[in-house]
């Protein structure tokens, strides 16, 4: 307890102490505190960003490796990465700016069988900086590079015909 | 704590620790009120986002051009019924009452950053090439983003003040779904079909 009546009349000091202690240990877990909603709300988001991804690429990918437009893999990776899953990330303004974002897609088409046998999976690694309370007496502290990653996995879809 | 407080009614030489607790006392209760007002406007910006999710999933699923044939689609309003799940997802908060007048503001762009009045007009009928539609190329019309933004009184449930208005926003990315369209093999390939120069 946060002795404030007694404060003018310590002495030695101890009062003072256990203040500033007890209130740097308060304001380090309202900091962090902060820190894990943020670092679950960018994980909500980096889930949601590999998951349209995803579906984008079930529902379209046998059209680009298969079909007549023939696009590269690196393309396609590109492609997603830059229209569904930045603005996806942006969309959250805990993500800081410039995002360093890698995404990895892995797809294996069997010619033979594609409608049965086609699979792709999609790993999306957002690195980001949680700044850490810094020593007393200091303005700023260090920062811990945190890597989040996310992977999904599905078949490349073929048309349903209709009942 | 009950030995604090014994203390406290025991203590009969001087009101330090009496009037050391009516201090803090006021502190810990706007530091748990507080708690309390944050808990409010985290809980309401996870209602607009789930909305807003669905909202986006929605117009990605069931647009004009819908694949399935037996449902006509061509009357309905999507982008009211968008706006619509948005309001019921924020309605189903029990931090929001019947009465309070919030404003919710949707809107849409497409994959350049563009506004756009309707998302879905995007026309899935396959082009000629080998039956499918050439996704990659048109995806300016093709992926889109719902922004949604609530307005509301910040008022003070306890106390009844009003500390102005708050604005939280939410958004979501996602694409016209034309359905699963590429078709099944019908005879043996005679050629392997390839994955590209990256495959």
């Amino acid at each position: 307890m946060v002795a404030v009546v007694n404060w003018l009349k310590d002495k030695k000091g101890s009062i003072t102490v256990q203040s500033l202690l007890v209130i740097s240990i308060l304001v380090v877990i309202l900091y962090m505190s902060f820190e894990i909603w943020k670092a679950i709300s960018i994980s909500q988001s980096v889930a949601a960003a590999t998951h349209q991804a995803a579906k984008y690429i079930a529902l379209n990918g046998l059209a680009w490796w298969t079909g007549g437009y023939r696009y590269p893999k690196e393309q396609v990776r590109d492609h997603v990465q830059k229209l569904i899953i930045e603005p996806e990330l942006r969309s959250n303004r805990f993500i800081p700016e410039p995002l360093n974002l890698n995404v990895d897609l892995d797809a294996r088409v069997n010619p033979e069988d594609y409608c049965e046998d086609s699979r792709f999976t999609i790993t999306v690694r957002l690195t980001y900086q949680v700044s850490l309370p810094p020593p007393f007496g200091q303005a700023a502290g260090p920062s811990w590079s945190r890597r989040l990653t996310y992977t999904a996995s599905d078949m490349l879809r073929c048309y349903a015909p209709n009942p | 704590m009950f030995r604090r407080f014994r203390a406290l009614v025991k203590d009969r030489k001087g009101a330090y620790d009496l009037i050391q607790f009516a201090l803090i006392l006021p502190i810990f209760v706007t530091i748990l009120y507080g708690s309390f007002e944050l808990l409010k406007l985290v809980s309401i910006r996870q209602s607009l986002d789930a909305g807003t999710y669905q909202a986006a999933r929605y117009l990605s699923v069931y647009h004009k051009s819908y694949y399935d044939s037996r449902y006509d689609r061509a009357d309905i309003d999507d982008s009211l019924r968008a706006e619509r799940l948005i309001w019921e997802s924020l309605q189903a908060n029990p931090f929001i009452s019947r009465g309070m007048p919030i404003r919710i503001v949707v809107r849409y762009s497409n994959s350049n950053g563009q506004e756009l009045s309707s998302p879905v007009d995007f026309n899935c009928r396959p082009a000629p090439i080998d039956g499918s539609i050439n996704v990659l190329a048109r995806s300016p019309d093709v992926i889109f983003t719902v922004h949604a933004q609530v307005m509301f009184p910040w008022t003070t449930s306890v106390l009844g003040l009003s500390m102005g208005n708050v604005t939280l926003a939410s958004a979501h990315t996602t694409f016209v779904d034309c359905g699963p369209w590429y078709p099944p093999p019908t005879r043996e390939p005679t050629e392997l079909p390839g994955m590209g120069a990256g495959g």
